[in-house]
C-alpha cells in the first residue's frame, strides 16, 4: 500500500516536471517586478525631470515618436511608424501608428506630438529639455496620423532628439487632463502610474499597449512594476540576495557591487559599455591652465589604463572623444590621438617651455555624488605628481560643486558626463563656444566650425570625416581631459526573466521581461 | 501645576522663533541655489534660473522670504517643496508615522534591555559579571548604526531569512508586519542608547545603595527583590528618565543613518534629501517638527518628575 502510494507520488511528480519543463519555453503573464535603486524619485513630469532616477520610472510611462533599440542603438520606429526627410534635410514627415492609445483610452494622434513638441517649447514649462528641440520651427499637422515638423536649419541629428520620455508623447491639454503631471502621469507606455510616494511607485500595465513580441503576445508581461528607493549600498545589496527585489541598477550598482555578488546562487550579473565617460574639467581661461602646453602636459600627466585598473578594476576603456561603443563614427582610442599616452617626461618638458620649470600646483573638486569622481582624484593626484603637477583636492557637497561647476570657479573637476550615440549630441554642449555645458570656458574657432559643419551635414559619410577630423582637433587642444567609458551593471535575481541592461540605461526591456514560476 | 504647564508652553514660543530664524539664516548662508538643482546639473539657461526663481520667492530679500513663511505656518501651510512641488504638510504626514513608530520600538527596547542589565549590574556580588557588563555597554556605545544595521541586515535578512528588508506596513494596517519590519531597524537605534541607559541605570541604582532607607528597607526584613524594585530603582529614575527624554527627542527626530540603511521614508531621510537637494522649505519644516518635538519631549519629562518625587511639586 504504502510503496504504492509512493510510486503514484513518484508518477505525478515526474508528470508534473515534465510539463513544467515544457512550460518554462514562453514568457509567462503576471507578477510583480520589483525594482532596487539607490536615487529618490523626485518628480514624474516627463519634459521637466531632471532626475536619473525619474526617467528609470518614465521609461515605462512615456514614448517617444522613435526609439532607440536597447541592445542595437539604433533608431526605430515607436508610436510614429515611418518617417521621411526632404532633400534640403529641413522638413520631416513623421506617419504615426494607428493602435498606441494612452492610459485614459484616447488615440495618440498627430495633434498630440504638436502639442507635445509646444508644451516642451513654453517658456512657463521650464522644460530642460527645451534647448534641444531649439531646431523646430513649426509643428504642422497634416492629417490625423500625420504630422510635420520644419526646421530653422538642416540638423543631422535631429531624429535622436524624439526618442527617449523626455520628449514622450502627452495628449492635448495634458495638465488639464492629469491634474498634477509631477505626480500624477499619462502617456502610451506599456505601464501606468499605480502609486506615488516618498521612496516607492508602483506601476500597473497598460491593458491596452500596442508593443507585441514576437509571438504576437500583447506586451508588458509582468502585472506590475515596483521602485523602491534603497539608499546604501550595502542593503540595495542584501535586498537582492534576500529576493526583496528582483534587479538592482542604476547609480550605486558598481564594480564593488559586482564583484561581491558574482557567484552568488540565484543571481545573474549582466555588464555593457556606458556611454558616459568620466572626465577630468579644466577651466580653460585660468593661468596657467589657459597655456594649450599645460593642458597638454596635463593629459599626457594621466595613465588611463592604470586608472581603469585601480578604480574599476579593469572594467573601463580610456576614453577618446566619442565613444567606443557607436562604431560607425570612427571613435579613435587614445593611443590614436595625440597628447593622449601616458608620458611623464613629454609633460615635464611641455611645462618647462611653458614657462613652469617647478611644475604647477591645481585644485581638484570630485563630484560628491558619483562614489568612483573621488577615488578618480585619489589617482591622479598620484599620478600627476611625477610629471610636474601638485594636485590638491578638495571635498565639497553636491549643492556646492553644482554652483561652482556652474560659474567655471574651479581650476579642475573629477565629474561623469552623460554620452549619447550621436557625435553631436556628444559633444557640441561641452565644447562649442556657445555650448550650454561648456563651464570649461573653451573657445576655438577652428572646433567651433567643425561642430557647426557637423551638425548642418545630413550626409552620414561627410559628416563622419568631419568628426574624424574634430576628434584630433579635440585632442591638439585639450579642452578638458576625457578619462575612462566604463562598463555599467546591473544584478538580477534568476527569475527575472528577458531583462536586458543597455548602454542607454533604458528600464524600457522591463515591458518584455518576465517572472519565471 | 496647570498654571506650570502653561508657564512653559508659553517658553516655547521664544524657543521656537529663536529656532525658526536659525534655520532660515543657515539656510541661507550655506552655498548652492535651489533653482539650479532644480532644473539639473546640465540646464544653464540663464531665463529659466530667473524664472524658477520668481516662481519660488527666491528672488526677494531674505527677510520678506522669512515673514512669509513665518505667516504660512502659522496658518498651518508648511510651504510647497522646491524639488518636487507637493504640499509639505503631506509629505510630512506620510514620513513621521514610520519615524514615531520606530522611535516607539527603538525607545521600547532600549528600555527593556537596559532597565535590566543595569541593575543586575549594580547589585550583582561578580566583580567579573559588572566589569564584563562595563565593557559590553562601551562596547554597544561605540559602535557606528550604519555598522550595526548592515550587519544584522547581512545575518537575519540574508543569512537566516528571519525577517524581511524593506517591509513597513503601518501599525494599524498590519501589526504583526509591522512589528516583524521594524524589529532589526528599531534594534539597530536601540543598542547604543540601551547601552547609554543601562550605565546610567547602573551608576544611579549604586548612589542609592548606601541610602538609609535601603539600609531600612533591609532591616524590616524585606526581600532583595523588593529592596531593589521598591525602594532603590524608585528612587535612582530620576537621572534615568532625564536621560530617556533626552533619547526620545533625539529618537524623534528621526535617524538619519537608520532610516538611510533600511530604506524607511521617515522624517530623517526627508531632511537629509532636503539637505541635498538644498529644498529649504522641506529642511525648514522637518527641523522645525523635530525641535518642536524636542522641547515637547523635554517638558514631558519635566512634568514626570513631579510624580516620580513628591518633594519636586511645582505650584
Amino acid at each position: 500500500m504504502r510503496i504504492r502510494t509512493v510510486t503514484m507520488a513518484l508518477v505525478i511528480a515526474v508528470a508534473l516536471s515534465a510539463q513544467v519543463a515544457t512550460g518554462q519555453t514562453g514568457p509567462a503573464r503576471g507578477g510583480t517586478i520589483r525594482v532596487g535603486i539607490t536615487q529618490e524619485i523626485l518628480n514624474l513630469d516627463p519634459h521637466v525631470a531632471t532626475a536619473f532616477s525619474s526617467f528609470q520610472v518614465l521609461d515605462l510611462v512615456y514614448e517617444g515618436l522613435l526609439r532607440l533599440d536597447p541592445q542595437t542603438l539604433r533608431l526605430e520606429p515607436n508610436l510614429a511608424q515611418s518617417w521621411s526627410v526632404s532633400p534640403d534635410g529641413l522638413t520631416y514627415t513623421f506617419s504615426l501608428r494607428r493602435d498606441a492609445v494612452f492610459h485614459d483610452g484616447s488615440q495618440v494622434d498627430a495633434t498630440d506630438v504638436k502639442y507635445t513638441i509646444d508644451r516642451i517649447l513654453n517658456p512657463a514649462t521650464k522644460s530642460p529639455q527645451a534647448s534641444f528641440l531649439e531646431p523646430i520651427k513649426e509643428v504642422t499637422v497634416v492629417n490625423p496620423f500625420t504630422v510635420r515638423i520644419t526646421l530653422k536649419r538642416p540638423f543631422a541629428p535631429f531624429l535622436f532628439l524624439l526618442t527617449g520620455p523626455g520628449r514622450g508623447i502627452v495628449p492635448v491639454n495634458f495638465e488639464e487632463k492629469v491634474g498634477d503631471p509631477r505626480v500624477k502621469t499619462l502617456g502610451s507606455g506599456p505601464y501606468k502610474l499605480d502609486r506615488f510616494t516618498t521612496g516607492e511607485v508602483r506601476l500597473v500595465r497598460h491593458d491596452r499597449y500596442w508593443r507585441r513580441d514576437s509571438q504576437g503576445n500583447r506586451l508588458p508581461y509582468a502585472d506590475a512594476v515596483v521602485y523602491r528607493v534603497i539608499p546604501d549600498q550595502a542593503t540595495l545589496r542584501a535586498a537582492v540576495q534576500t529576493g526583496d527585489v528582483d534587479l538592482i541598477i542604476g547609480f550605486g550598482v558598481d564594480v564593488n557591487t559586482t564583484r561581491a555578488l558574482s557567484g552568488v546562487p540565484g543571481l545573474r550579473v549582466s555588464s555593457t559599455p556606458d556611454l558616459s565617460y568620466s572626465l577630468l574639467g579644466i577651466n580653460n581661461e585660468r593661468p596657467p591652465l589657459n597655456d594649450v602646453r599645460v593642458r597638454q602636459a596635463m593629459s599626457m600627466a594621466v595613465n588611463r589604463q592604470e586608472l581603469a585598473q585601480i578604480v574599476y578594476f579593469g572594467r573601463a576603456k580610456p576614453a577618446g572623444p566619442l565613444p567606443p561603443t557607436v562604431e560607425e563614427w570612427g571613435p579613435l582610442p587614445p593611443s590614436r590621438l595625440p597628447n593622449s599616452s601616458y608620458n611623464p617626461t613629454r609633460s615635464r618638458e611641455l611645462l618647462a617651455q611653458a614657462g613652469y620649470p617647478r611644475g604647477i600646483s591645481i585644485k581638484m573638486i570630485p563630484i560628491p555624488t558619483v562614489p568612483e569622481a573621488v577615488r578618480i582624484a585619489q589617482v591622479l593626484k598620484e599620478q600627476m605628481a611625477p610629471a610636474g603637477f601638485t594636485v590638491e583636492l578638495e571635498q565639497v557637497d553636491f549643492a556646492t560643486f553644482l554652483a561652482r561647476w556652474r560659474a567655471s570657479q574651479f581650476d579642475t573637476f573629477v565629474s561623469l558626463n552623460s554620452g549619447a550615440i550621436d557625435p553631436d549630441i556628444h559633444l557640441y554642449r561641452h565644447i562649442h563656444s556657445t555650448g550650454a555645458t561648456n563651464v570649461f570656458k573653451f573657445r576655438d574657432p577652428v572646433v567651433d566650425k567643425l561642430l557647426d559643419e557637423a551638425r548642418g551635414t545630413p550626409e552620414f559619410k561627410k559628416r563622419r570625416q568631419l568628426y574624424a577630423q574634430l576628434q584630433r582637433e579635440i585632442a591638439e587642444k585639450v579642452p578638458f581631459l576625457f578619462l575612462l567609458y566604463a562598463d555599467l551593471f546591473a544584478v538580477s535575481r534568476d527569475q527575472l526573466r528577458g531583462f536586458v541592461l543597455s548602454s542607454t540605461r533604458t528600464m524600457t526591456p522591463l515591458a518584455e521581461s518576465w517572472l519565471a514560476r | 501645576m496647570h498654571r506650570y504647564v502653561g508657564q512653559r508652553l508659553v517658553q516655547l514660543v521664544p524657543v521656537l522663533f529663536t529656532v525658526s530664524v536659525l534655520v532660515f539664516a543657515l539656510m541661507h548662508i550655506i552655498p548652492g541655489d535651489p533653482a539650479q538643482l532644480l532644473l539639473g546639473f546640465e540646464n544653464t539657461d540663464p531665463q529659466q534660473l530667473e524664472r524658477v526663481r520668481r516662481e519660488f520667492g527666491l528672488d526677494q530679500p531674505v527677510y520678506i522670504q522669512y515673514g512669509r513663511w513665518v505667516g504660512k505656518i502659522l496658518r498651518g501651510d508648511l510651504g510647497i517643496s522646491v524639488r518636487t512641488g507637493q504640499p509639505i504638510t503631506k509629505l510630512v504626514g506620510e514620513a513621521i508615522p514610520f519615524t514615531l513608530e520606530l522611535a516607539a520600538y527603538a525607545l521600547l527596547l532600549a528600555i527593556g534591555i537596559a532597565v535590566p542589565v543595569g541593575v543586575w549590574a549594580a547589585t550583582t556580588r561578580s566583580r567579573l559579571a559588572d566589569t564584563a557588563l562595563q565593557a559590553l555597554t562601551l562596547f554597544g556605545l561605540s559602535l557606528p548604526a550604519f555598522w550595526i544595521g548592515t550587519m544584522l541586515i547581512l545575518l537575519f535578512s540574508v543569512q537566516l531569512r528571519w525577517f524581511p528588508l524593506l517591509s513597513y506596513p503601518h501599525l494599524w494596517q498590519d501589526p504583526l508586519g509591522n512589528l516583524r519590519g521594524f524589529l532589526l531597524p528599531a534594534l539597530t537605534l536601540a543598542i547604543p542608547n540601551a547601552a547609554a541607559i543601562a550605565r546610567m541605570v547602573r551608576a544611579s541604582m549604586l548612589s542609592v545603595r548606601g541610602e538609609d532607607y535601603v539600609r531600612t528597607a533591609r532591616g524590616k526584613g524585606l526581600h532583595e527583590n523588593q529592596v531593589i524594585r521598591r525602594h532603590m530603582l524608585k528612587n535612582a529614575l530620576i537621572p534615568i528618565v532625564t536621560l530617556i527624554g533626552i533619547i526620545a527627542g533625539y529618537l524623534l527626530g528621526g535617524s538619519i543613518v537608520v532610516e538611510q540603511v533600511f530604506a524607511i521614508p521617515g522624517l530623517g531621510r526627508m531632511g537629509l534629501q532636503a539637505i541635498v537637494q538644498r529644498d529649504y522649505p522641506v529642511l525648514q519644516a522637518v527641523v522645525l517638527i523635530v525641535t518642536t518635538l524636542f522641547v515637547l519631549t523635554n517638558l514631558l519629562v519635566d512634568l514626570l518628575y513631579s510624580f516620580l518625587d513628591p518633594r519636586v511639586r511645582y505650584a
